[in-house]
């Protein structure tokens, strides 16, 4: 006759905690370690906000993330470190100062200075307007870097096949 | 009987008025039976709908000041709570359970909210 094995023993006994478990997160990571019971709490809400059993009532999605928002901080400490509302604050008034800037360049400047200032203006819109959805955790950072980059890679390159056309 | 914030929003929002009196219905029925509390979860299910639904609707109760939110910290080991707080600030990063006998981090802790029927509210529906 076979004796019970221990752990067999341990998980019959609701009074004896059982051993710990295998954790799923790496242990090497400096971050999990470093995960509050508030995390888990935010991340809860984020899972509840992205149900798809959720309704689609305009009042109620409302009402849904603000509750979330207000008792659960899911959108500051989830992933995201700015909220969209504070995306949009910061995002308008950089974009119509840099419209204003171009539109300020086109009654005073030469066209060729205009034409410079607007793809400046332009190029920084863009970037903005990235670094905004990625900072709201809308658009993810391998996604980012590759826009940045392809976006650099291109004004480089024009920029550097453009310079040897002028000289000759 | 629904506080006149929530009528005024019943009134406002008429899709969401026959769940906004589900849940004062249940809210009521837990006071009869000595309940203090309501568990999202469990009024979801009670609904039909799901939890961040729930949620959103207690949230109208909370503004109209007949619950209370109140956050449990739970052992997931032994499932006991071994604190409540009624700000999420207060809420610590370790705490130590008696029945496991040691400290536990966030990977052993859950924190669960609840919402605390208002003790008027009871009042009202005992009378």
């Amino acid at each position: 006759m076979q004796l019970p094995k221990k752990k067999e023993i341990s998980e019959d006994n609701p009074l004896q905690p059982p051993k710990k478990r295998p954790q799923k997160k790496n242990p090497a990571d400096p971050q999990s370690k470093k995960r509050t019971p508030k995390d888990n709490l935010a991340e809860y809400g984020m899972q509840l906000l992205n149900d798809a059993e959720n309704s689609r009532n305009p009042e109620l999605v409302r009402l849904r993330i603000e509750i979330i928002d207000k008792l659960f901080d899911a959108h500051l400490k989830a992933s995201a470190p700015v909220s969209p509302r504070m995306a949009l604050y910061i995002t308008i008034p950089a974009l119509a100062a840099l419209a204003l800037i171009s539109i300020y360049t086109a009654m005073t400047q030469t066209q060729a200075v205009y034409i410079s200032v607007t793809s400046v203006a332009i190029l920084f819109a863009l970037i903005f307007i990235v670094f905004m959805l990625a900072l709201c955790g809308k658009m993810s950072d391998t996604v980012t870097g590759k826009l940045i980059s392809g976006m650099f890679e291109k004004v480089v390159t024009r920029f550097w096949k453009s310079k040897p056309r002028d000289e000759e | 009987m629904l506080s006149k914030k929530l009528e005024s929003f019943s009134e406002r929002n008429s899709t969401l008025a026959p769940l906004i009196e589900q849940l004062d219905s249940y809210l009521t029925w837990l006071v009869e039976h000595n309940v203090t509390e309501v568990i999202p979860r469990v009024a979801a299910a009670k609904l039909g709908i799901s939890e961040a639904d729930a949620l959103a609707l207690l949230g109208l109760f909370l503004e109209a000041g007949l619950v209370k939110p109140r956050y449990d910290l739970v052992c997931t080991v032994t499932k006991s709570v071994l604190g409540s707080y009624y700000s999420r600030d207060e809420i610590p990063d370790d705490a130590e359970c008696r029945l496991c006998d040691r400290q536990h981090d966030a990977d052993e802790l859950r924190v669960e909210l609840v919402f605390e029927i208002v003790k008027g509210r009871a009042a009202n529906a005992a009378a």
